[in-house]
């Protein structure tokens, strides 16, 4: 077979393939939507304002629900930051200068709650790295359950972290409060502490 | 300018784009490197047979022959950075807006299932967009486009999955890294991963391939139009609270699936009347027609050449005769 297909055929262009200028006004088009949702959403985002006031004494539940939730109380002051908040997994706080959050840790096997202080400490050279988790000390929220809190330190804030285990030993809710350096330090972090204090869990015997 | 530099130029914004994706998922991971540095490895190392088993089938779905390797490798790597890294600046963007509009009960359940969709289908699908731009001869219709958007959505998948590998430490109070970054991967490659990011890239990229289709032949958007919906749809049930996973993931999976075999078998009912055609005006013979639209005969009749020289000039013209039907059966 002698014939050469391709030019017998007439097909080695594709026909309809986009001229030069087509090309660029399509790969303009790309990159346009690609910054538009890249860059447009965070603006609008960052545009919107993250803080919204709960009333005095707010309860804020946590977890996927039924037994496996908790429940915290807000005392008067304290702000929600929405975007950074998700019922199931945590919330993010504010109160003036003061910041807090409370976060769900669901945990494989019963066995591994001893280790939730050294994870917590670890989960902060990620999330933070310049804090410091002190050791863990026993603390016994308002519904007698026993937890573990320790001081959290770094240049310009001091805190506390603490961690209470739920009923079914498997989650745990993990509680921070940071309050920067000459803000009124102490009155601030009772305010945490109070919250912190509040938490429930409404599977436990009361 | 030439065709040749506005290829190299939308060649280059793509490399550009990747690199861009890259950079952000690192900065975004670097310390999980330094304080779980075996986790990040185990959360890699359980996505190659993912990366490498979704790779080769993919590919191999094509008919007639495979795509370009380094096509193919182009539309993985888009998903796995451009995609998956700007999805991750763009998504939360929008999910914070839904906590601040529609409050933190409501945004809880649905943020996820109503910015993904929007963000991450666009995002990937315009991976396959840019090889239509850089390389003109590779996507020749939806079933080109179906293939190069889901090893899109696979790239994609497969960085999304090393990224929830990582969270779920996180998640899990960094109590057991290692076990937690197991227990993500054996859900999300062996329960979520049929039904995930690769079924709804390739049904959107197959909206791309029609557009490739009408402007060679004409005819309407609307196909393009309703396999971006359509993609995300899927994407939007996928990610809905209260539906039961199986139930996601087979109903992507089918939708794929029936999209796949309807446009292979128009693909190869063309195709053969396009042979039947060529040989009956002499341009090619009935041995050739035969042989060309299955690999394995091919491979026969490259054994059966007499030399190496009658071999090289064979394959060539099984390699000419397969362009021909790939552009003209599209």
């Amino acid at each position: 077979m002698a014939t050469d297909f391709g030019q017998a055929a007439g097909m080695d262009q594709p026909p309809g393939a986009p001229t030069p200028r087509a090309r660029l006004l399509w790969l303009l088009t790309v990159v346009t939507v690609m910054a538009l949702l890249t860059a447009g959403w965070p603006l609008v985002n960052s545009a919107v304002s993250d803080n919204l006031p709960l009333a005095p004494g707010a309860a804020l539940r946590i977890g996927p629900g039924g037994p496996e939730s908790a429940v915290v109380r807000v005392g008067p002051g304290w702000s929600l930051r929405p975007a950074e908040s998700n019922s199931a997994r945590g919330y993010a706080l504010r109160r003036g200068a003061v910041t807090a959050s409370i976060a769900y840790v669901s945990l494989a096997e019963r066995a591994q709650a001893p280790q939730l202080w050294d994870g917590l400490r670890a989960i902060l050279r990620i999330r933070n790295p310049g804090l410091r988790l002190g050791s863990p000390r026993a603390i016994t929220s308002r519904q007698g359950r026993a937890g573990l809190t320790g001081p959290l330190t770094s240049r310009g804030a001091a805190g506390a972290a603490t961690i209470f285990v739920g009923p079914s030993g498997t989650f745990a809710i993990e509680m921070i409060g940071l309050v920067p350096r000459n803000q009124g330090g102490e009155a601030a972090l009772a305010a945490v502490r109070t919250f912190v204090r509040s938490l429930v869990f409404p599977a436990a015997p009361r | 300018m030439t065709s040749a530099e506005s290829i190299r130029a939308v060649r280059a914004s793509g490399a550009a784009l990747c690199t861009f994706g890259a950079v952000v998922l690192a900065w975004q991971f670097v310390r999980y490197l330094t304080v779980f540095p075996a986790s990040v490895a185990a959360a890699v190392v359980l996505e190659l047979p993912l990366l490498l088993v979704g790779f080769a089938a993919l590919r191999v779905l094509r008919p007639v022959r495979m795509p370009p390797v380094t096509w193919s490798a182009a539309a993985l790597i888009w998903g796995g950075t451009a995609a998956a890294g700007c999805a991750l600046l763009a998504n939360r963007g929008l999910i914070g807006l839904w906590f601040k509009g529609a409050g933190v009960a409501f945004a809880s359940g649905w943020s996820d299932a109503l910015s993904a969709p929007l963000n991450e289908e666009l995002l990937k699908v315009c991976g396959v967009v840019m090889i239509v731009l850089a390389a003109p001869q590779v996507i020749n219709g939806p079933l080109d486009a179906l293939i190069y958007g889901a090893l899109a959505g696979l790239g994609f998948q497969v960085t999304e999955n090393v990224v929830y590998g990582l969270n779920s430490i996180v998640l899990s109070g960094a109590t057991n890294p290692g076990q937690a970054v197991l227990n993500s991967a054996l859900v999300r490659v062996g329960t979520t991963g049929p039904g995930s990011h690769w079924t709804m890239t390739a049904v959107a990229g197959a909206g791309i391939g029609y557009l490739v289709e009408r402007s060679r032949r004409g005819g309407p958007v609307l196909p393009a139009i309703a396999c971006l919906l359509l993609a995300m749809s899927m994407h939007l049930l996928f990610d809905a609270p209260k539906v039961i996973i199986e139930i996601k993931v087979g109903v992507n999976f089918v939708i794929v699936i029936a999209l796949y075999l309807l446009l292979r078998h128009a693909f190869l009912e063309r195709a053969h009347e396009l042979l039947g055609a060529w040989t009956g005006a002499g341009l090619i013979g009935q041995s050739e027609a035969r042989s060309v639209l299955s690999r394995r005969r091919r491979r026969t009749e490259l054994a059966r050449a007499a030399s190496p020289t009658g071999r090289y000039w064979l394959q060539r013209r099984q390699r000419q005769i397969m362009a021909a039907i790939e552009r003209e059966a599209a």
